[in-house]
């Protein structure tokens, strides 16, 4: 039945306003045409049949005005709160104008903050959140295997499990693909000596580009007929390399480049934003495996695959499981079988992101919670500050809400003024945030953190700002707001200029939020002193050598120059002769693996007088070859003993020479001289000659390594060997090692030109790079320490002098009645303390608690150090007492007659 | 007898705003004029006028209020704004620019046409 003019009349009030008036006005027309009719002739049914016919679709005329009507009603109100949002920014404006102190130091507090924890949030999400910038990254993942090995719980892929795989474990994995981090000299076609340099590189499968479906940009990506054994030599540049060593030559295509001796064709050049295995890598060479030669053993290799859609990693774990027992079947090895099933090899299949990233993550979380108090520090100043803007304009809000403005709008005012605040310190601190990510890419401080090149501003950045903004306005505004809820016009307009009533109210507030201050920057400072007590500890670790007036330098001699051992060792000796004759060197060695230098080198160890059970696995150690002057050089003290004869590259020599603890190890309490050992697991036996003292290799926070030394010369295989990827160490006589380098560098042009030398360095400055890491968090948590040490300070110093400036009337009449300078300073100052000491007890317990999240990073020091924690509390009273100071000394200087007569 | 339901812009609200030029209206009286003045030519379907009425009004061309009818009852009462004034003078001759178009392709001649091509 339709709708009549009847029906709409009835049911009006129960309507909405919009539809009732569309409602009315079509009865209206309806009725007026009814009557016309009627007027013609028509009964009055009939008219209003027919005025309804003539009318047409009632319903759908009504739902379109009703539409209509809608839409204008919201464009009105859209429109009266953008007019409404536009006068209170603009009062606001004028109102912050008016105070430019505050404005700006809120400006600065809030930017300081905001900048702090947006640059640090930069860092975590650049280098933990966002994916690896490779298509469906998800599925990339690490393969590595766990082994039970005395001395090696992980190792990667051999040459021999890494085509295994590739050649069976096709179910799980769409592709997989190897490669090796190397460094390589870099020589120009001809070879001349000015432009050889040392570049990072990686050889790679042919398949590892595809599997991360990566493409060069320019040229062609190995193929197939690239990595075989014997195939021609080829080469593809990265982006930066070519720009910067040839200029971004257009024709770098074809063109011939000569890398450790052996000209390769540049194939390819990679795109600006790939950067794998690390943002160094340079040039990319395939591996070549040959599947006839594979060896088993030797797992110098990381291995990367790319599951296929719906496998997880631990389905792909099973997979290589199942496979890897067939490594024996497939490739020849001297390696008993039961001896591998003995080491129980598990393949390990986990993202290739966790893999890259490592371990740094805990300590960017601490550092991001860190900055987050930094922040809420900040905050609770501005709050404060906020709150003393409040009561100075109490009675201009009173007045306002006396001529009719409503609590909302006042609300509305302290918000509106609290965002534009914000906002500028928001913006003000992404641009520092800018700043600081673009310093911490140049140069990270020292800790190598993974991924740093892909680290910026982006979306999720600058949104995680925004946010950080909103919450800091909403956060300083609370407290203002929520009193302002609670102001009677009357009784503030009826009151005197300054109520001691309502001021103490609002100074119980501030010194809630002075003693908030003091607690979170509690936490800080103890952070950052147990970090500076780990870093202490650290440092006093001693190495086991001396590394004061060391100079160091690496070299690889390329074996196109250097086939064999005679070459080798004869270029070493020259080397060593020229360098002892300069004067202030007090003498020199060579040796395959300098501690604290990015290398490492370990094998298996047996031993004649404890053979091993049948197929056990015999334990892996660190080792490394060196030459008779090494301990001299480095100052490691040989215990008993001697070192190394003179090497002789025609008679490989069967000496060896560990350290103590490894003989502490092995023949407790015996001397181990004259022991035999060997590196393998079969062959010719070396002959312990000597035991030296304990050195740290690698890393200082764990013990010291058991190593076993080699000498220059040793046999492999009926030939004899000598290291080529060596560094060169000289002690001098004066106070700077490095004031020989340029003398050190000419000897090495001299003798070889084409050969490149790098990471010419002190030994300090190597052991220095043990503790970068700690020192790096030490120095964060330190700035931030200080940053906030400096705003509780203010705003401590800030609710004493308006205590003082309350109280005028209250210190007079003290004084008045006898009080002295000395007890006028000591209430106020004692009021200081007060509040510090209370906040103090509150951050003790905060950090109790929070200082535990720091455990991975400490070194030596439990989280609840007391000395940290006594320290801590010491700086913090300190600093309440120099922030009380001043107050209590113009309290002091208050002239009696004059604080009774104002007011 | 031309029926005009236009759901687009032209014809309706170049009828009602002119309608309203004269004086104010309600919705029924502009429904009136336009068939007294047509000689009942034009019969716009009547529902249609309100939604071209409402639509006038968002735009600003004509403004409404709520008054008292000749017979004593509520209506609801349109009348032009200066806006809407200058609107339809604008809409007016463009009505008749279209018409005087309309008329000379209308009277084209073959030979005209075959005079212009080549």
């Amino acid at each position: 039945m339709k709708l009549g003019p009847h029906w709409l009349r009835e049911r009006r009030f129960w309507r909405p306003r919009a539809e009732r008036d569309v409602d009315d006005e079509l009865a209206y027309h309806l009725a007026m045409r009814a009557e016309l009719l009627e007027a013609a002739g028509l009964d009055a049914q009939s008219a209003r049949d027919a005025a309804l016919q003539r009318f047409g679709d009632l319903d759908e005329v009504r739902d379109r005005c009703i539409t209509i009507s809608h839409e204008r009603e919201r464009r009105m109100q859209r429109l009266e709160l953008l007019g409404s949002i536009r006068e209170h920014t603009r009062y606001a404006f004028r109102r912050l104008r008016a105070a430019p102190g505050f404005s700006a130091a809120v400006v600065l507090m809030l930017a300081l903050g905001i900048g702090a924890t947006t640059t640090v949030f930069g860092v975590i999400d650049g280098i933990l959140l966002r994916p690896l910038p490779f298509p469906q990254s998800e599925r990339l993942v690490a393969l590595t295997h766990t082994i039970v090995v005395s001395g090696i719980s992980k190792i990667d892929q051999s040459d021999a499990t890494f085509m295994l795989y590739q050649r069976h474990a096709t179910h799980a994995f769409e592709s997989v693909g190897a490669y090796r981090t190397t460094d390589v000299n870099l020589g120009a076609h001809g070879g001349e000596a000015a432009s050889a340099e040392r570049v990072v590189a990686a050889g790679v499968t042919a398949s590892l580009f595809p599997t991360l479906r990566a493409a060069p940009m320019r040229g062609r990506a190995f193929g197939p007929q690239d990595d075989r054994p014997g195939a021609a030599n080829v080469v593809i540049l990265s982006s930066p390399l070519w720009k910067r060593r040839f200029g971004g030559d257009a024709d770098i295509i074809g063109r011939r480049v000569v890398i450790d001796g052996v000209e390769r064709e540049v194939i390819g050049v990679m795109p600006d934003d790939f950067h794998f295995p690390a943002s160094t890598t340079g040039l990319w060479m395939p591996l070549g495996f040959d599947p006839a030669r594979a060896s088993v053993g030797n797992f110098n290799f990381k291995g990367v695959g790319r599951l296929r859609p719906g496998i997880t990693p631990e389905t792909g774990a099973a997979e290589l499981a199942q496979v890897l027992p067939r490594l024996f079947d497939e490739f020849a090895t001297e390696i008993p079988r039961k001896m591998f099933e003995q080491a129980q090899m598990k393949p390990v299949v986990r993202p290739l992101r966790d893999a890259v990233v490592g371990d740094v993550g805990r300590l960017l979380w601490i550092l991001l919670g860190a900055v987050a108090l930094l922040l809420l520090i900040a905050c609770a100043n501005v709050a404060g500050l906020f709150l003393v803007r409040a009561e100075g304009a109490q009675r201009d809000i009173a007045i306002r809400m006396a001529l009719g403005a409503g609590r909302g709008a006042v609300v509305t005012q302290y918000l509106t003024e609290a965002m534009l605040l914000a906002a500028a310190g928001g913006v003000a601190g992404v641009l520092l945030a800018f700043a600081g990510v673009r310093a911490l890419r140049v140069s990270p401080a020292g800790a190598d953190l993974p991924r740093l090149a892909e680290v910026g501003l982006d979306v999720r950045v600058l949104l995680f700002a925004i946010a950080a903004t909103v919450v800091s306005a909403l956060a300083v505004s609370l407290m203002p707001v929520l009193r302002a809820r609670r102001v009677a016009p009357g009784v503030v307009l009826k009151e005197a200029s300054r109520s001691a009533t309502v001021g103490r109210e609002r100074q119980r507030a501030r010194s809630a939020l002075v003693i908030a201050q003091v607690a979170l920057a509690l936490v800080l400072v103890a952070g950052s002193t147990l970090m500076a007590r780990s870093f202490s500890q650290l440092r006093d670790v001693r190495p086991g050598f001396d590394a004061r007036r060391v100079l160091t330098v690496r070299l690889a001699l390329p074996d196109a120059t250097y086939p064999d051992a005679p070459a080798t060792l004869g270029f070493y000796d020259r080397v060593l002769e020229r360098i002892g004759a300069l004067p202030g060197v007090s003498s020199a060695t060579v040796t395959a693996w300098l501690p604290f230098t990015d290398d490492h080198n370990d094998s298996v160890i047996t031993f004649e007088d404890q053979p091993l059970a049948p197929d056990a696995v015999p334990p892996d150690h660190l080792i490394t070859f060196v030459g008779p002057t090494y301990f001299g050089t480095l100052g490691i003290p040989i215990v008993s003993g001697r070192t190394f004869e003179r090497p002789d590259a025609t008679r490989p020599s069967s000496e060896a020479i560990v350290s103590r603890s490894f003989a502490a190890r092995y023949w407790r309490g015996q001397s181990p001289i004259g022991k035999k050992i060997r590196s393998n697991i079969s062959g010719p036996w070396s002959t312990i000659v000597g035991v030296v003292g304990d050195v740290h290799m690698e890393s200082l926070e764990r013990p010291a390594d058991e190593l076993v030394y080699f000498p220059l010369v040793t046999s492999d295989r009926d030939t004899a060997y000598v290291p080529t990827n060596v560094a060169i160490a000289l002690r001098t006589t004066g106070a700077d090692p490095m004031s020989l380098a340029p003398a050190l560098r000419k000897i090495m042009r001299d003798l070889d030109p084409t050969l490149p030398t790098y990471e010419e360095r002190p030994m300090l400055a190597r052991l220095a790079g043990a503790t970068a890491r700690t020192r790096f968090v030490m120095l964060m948590l330190g700035i931030a320490s200080l940053v906030a040490l400096t705003m509780g300070m203010v705003g401590l110093y800030g609710v004493l002098a308006y205590g003082v400036t309350l109280r005028r009337r209250e210190i007079g009449v003290r004084m008045a009645l006898g009080a002295t300078m000395s007890d006028v300073t000591r209430m106020i100052a004692r009021r200081g303390i007060t509040l510090a000491a209370l906040g103090i007890v509150a951050g003790l317990i905060g950090a109790l608690g929070a200082t535990r999240l720091l455990h991975g990073l400490l070194y030596g020091v439990s989280p609840t150090d007391p000395t940290a924690l006594a320290v801590t509390c010491i700086v913090l009273f300190v600093v309440a007492l120099v922030a009380s100071w001043l107050p209590a000394r113009r309290a002091a200087a208050l002239d009696p007659m004059e604080a009774l007569r104002n007011d | 007898m031309a029926k005009l339901e236009r759901e687009n812009y032209g014809t309706i609200e170049l009828l009602v705003l002119k309608a309203l030029s004269w004086a104010p209206a309600h919705g029924f009286g502009i429904s009136r004029w336009i068939e007294l003045v047509s000689d009942d030519e034009l019969s716009v379907q009547e529902g249609s006028l309100y939604p071209a009425l409402y639509r006038l009004e968002t735009e600003g061309w004509i403004e409404s209020e709520w008054g008292v009818s000749e017979n004593k009852r509520r209506a609801k009462f349109y009348a032009l704004t200066p806006l809407g004034r200058r609107m339809l003078r604008a809409e007016e001759s463009r009505w008749t620019r279209f018409v005087a178009t309309m008329g000379r392709v209308l009277a084209a001649t073959p030979r005209t046409v075959a005079d212009q091509a080549r």
